[in-house]
């Protein structure tokens, strides 16, 4: 029992009527009795498989239920959906990424009201991302639309979406990091004490953030009775709708107000490589990724992403981004929206990345624990790492290449005007920072198919391929 | 006119009232009744929604003004409504009384 218990996705939790579970790399969603009937009811309408058609629900098809589902529950339905490449977070993704699950959701909703049907809840988790492209993966969120019925995904929907939106929108604050700490969301109750009241008065602003702020606390006062009011009151679907196309045009308008501090969104344009190095990277990425044809690629350092896009170009199926800068990444993710690349780039830390967290620290798993990749590539990344941060060479190395059985690491020298840059204002202490030691420590790790220098400076990319694993231990890893 | 009355539930209590109306005036108390009868039709009638996920007290209590403002102005559209069907009426009576003195005078 036990062993079955273990397969069930730990965060698939809240919805007592399903469950989600990973039977050897199939998903399947296993579903009770109590919301058979909405989805028997959803695949009658056909809304199930215009959704998937459509490209706004994950493919799902009806399957046979898994033997040994146990644990204390009864399936009547099971689900199997098509698994992504990679699950991304929220609090991972750039400004316009959470805007456009923020609009996708308003525009699900409102289309499936028209339909008869509603979303019972609103959190952006069950939006996930192919490319650049929001996708919804839960089915059981989708009902049948009760007459009068409130929206109860709302607050949600503020929470997850809007109030972090707004965080950058009108405070010029990246919200990754409250984000993460607060893995429900922004509390409207917090931003409405941030904003100054000259943006609390903007009619979106007001409506959705400061009002159900002041009424929370009239309620936690015991002034009114929200109980009785939604026994008491129904919500006409004309207002039910009013509330989304409103809250539609609120963040339709957000725009992320730049952020003074960002040093990496101009690069590109601003950086000191002659055109001759860009295009020997360029030439050197493309084929690195026509020869291995990695399925899910990985760009560390991804800046605004163009180099993901030479390598989509040439031959990588997916490629995900991690950036530090979240204006960098917002730019790289409109790009591929622009573009419609298969890039998903995300706000990620690479020294402190995303962690385990969640109940029982299960619920949202670390970047590491979902870094499937195989192919990566990182551009001018390593020296900022080891010198702008402190990592140990040998360590910094050892994870570079275990990030992906093979892929493409440029080495910069210490003489190159970019460490030269992270070196003003402190000591060397980096005595083993040179191109023959990371040779060497990569060569330790791994094999280097080839080799090239593509700057006065010194600039070197190394190919690398981690050796395959002894046939005899490899149905053990 | 009973449909004027100031209730808290105004959109089922106009539905009480449609029933009550050939009832003619009734005393107080009458009224009281009826008003908890409104009560507990409105609560057989609309049982909320709920999920899985605790909606929030703000988001809830806004929703519920946004519904009793929705309400009253139904409200007063009906109210309109009556009011013209009312004159309409006297209209169409006062269009009958001249028609039938017509036809009287006419035989």
């Amino acid at each position: 029992m036990a062993m079955v218990a273990a397969r069930f996705d730990p965060a698939s939790y809240r919805d007592r009527r399903g469950r989600v579970l990973d039977l050897d790399g199939r998903i399947l969603r296993v579903i009770a009795a109590d919301a058979a009937e909405d989805v028997a009811w959803l695949e009658r309408e056909g809304l199930l498989a215009d959704l998937v058609a459509s490209r706004r629900l994950i493919p799902t098809w009806r399957t046979e239920a898994p033997a040994d589902v146990s644990d204390g529950f009864e399936a009547t339905v099971t689900l199997e959906h098509e698994r992504l490449p990679f699950i991304s977070y929220p609090y991972e993704w750039p400004f316009s990424a959470l805007k456009a699950a923020a609009l996708f959701h308003l525009d699900l909703h409102q289309d499936l009201l028209s339909r008869g049907a509603s979303l019972l809840d609103a959190s952006a988790y069950n939006v996930q991302f192919r490319g650049p492209r929001p996708i919804m993966i839960d089915v059981l969120s989708l009902r049948p639309y009760r007459e009068g019925e409130y929206w109860l995904g709302h607050q949600q929907f503020l929470d997850q979406f809007l109030n972090p939106l707004l965080l950058r929108a009108l405070l010029g604050v990246p919200p990754h990091g409250l984000y993460r700490g607060a893995l429900e969301g922004v509390p409207t109750a917090l931003l409405a004490r941030l904003l100054p009241l000259r943006h609390k008065l903007r009619p979106g602003v007001f409506f959705n953030v400061v009002l159900p702020a002041r009424l929370q606390r009239l309620a936690a006062k015991e002034r009114v009775d929200a109980a009785r009011a939604m026994r008491h009151r129904r919500l006409p679907k004309r207002s039910y709708l009013a509330m989304l196309a409103g809250l539609r045009r609120t963040i339709a308008k957000l725009e992320a107000r730049p952020d003074s501090v960002s040093s990496w969104r101009d690069y590109p344009t601003t950086c000191s490589y002659e055109v001759a190095e860009v295009e020997s990277k360029r030439r050197f990425v493309a084929e690195y990724a026509e020869r291995m044809r990695p399925r899910l690629m990985l760009d560390l350092g991804c800046n605004t992403g163009t180099y993901a896009a030479v390598a989509l170009a040439a031959g990588a199926a997916e490629v995900i981004g991690v950036e530090n800068d979240p204006d960098a990444a917002d730019q790289a993710f409109r790009q591929a929206e622009k573009e419609r690349l298969d890039f998903l780039p995300l706000v990620i830390d690479a020294v402190d990345p995303s962690p385990a967290q969640g109940w029982r620290h299960l619920e949202r798993r670390s970047f590491a624990a979902r870094a499937r990749f195989d192919g990566m590539i990182a551009l001018a990344f390593a020296h900022h790492l080891a010198i702008g941060r402190n990592i140990p060479f040998d360590q910094l190395v050892a994870w570079l290449v275990g990030l992906a059985p093979h892929g493409v690491i440029e080495f910069v020298p210490k003489s190159d005007p970019q460490v030269q840059r992270l070196l003003r204002l402190r000591d060397d202490i980096f005595s083993d920072y040179s191109q023959e030691n990371f040779a060497a420590l990569l060569g330790r790790f791994a094999g280097i198919v080839r080799q090239e220098t593509i700057s006065a400076s010194g600039r070197v990319l190394y190919w690398y391929e981690r050796p395959a694993p002894p046939s005899s231990r490899a149905g053990t890893s | 006119m009973g449909f004027v009355r100031p209730t808290p539930f105004v959109d089922l209590a106009r539905r009480t009232v449609e029933i009550d109306e050939s009832a003619g005036p009734r005393p107080m108390r009458q009224a009281l009744l009826s008003g908890l009868g409104a009560c507990g039709l409105c609560l057989f009638s609309f049982s909320p929604a709920h999920a899985y996920l605790d909606a929030g007290t703000g988001s809830i209590l806004l929703q519920a003004i946004i519904g009793a403002v929705a309400a009253g102005m139904a409200v007063l559209l009906g109210l309109r409504g009556r009011i013209s069907a009312i004159f309409s009426r006297l209209k169409n009576k006062d269009a009958k009384k001249a028609n039938s003195s017509n036809e009287a005078g006419e035989t």
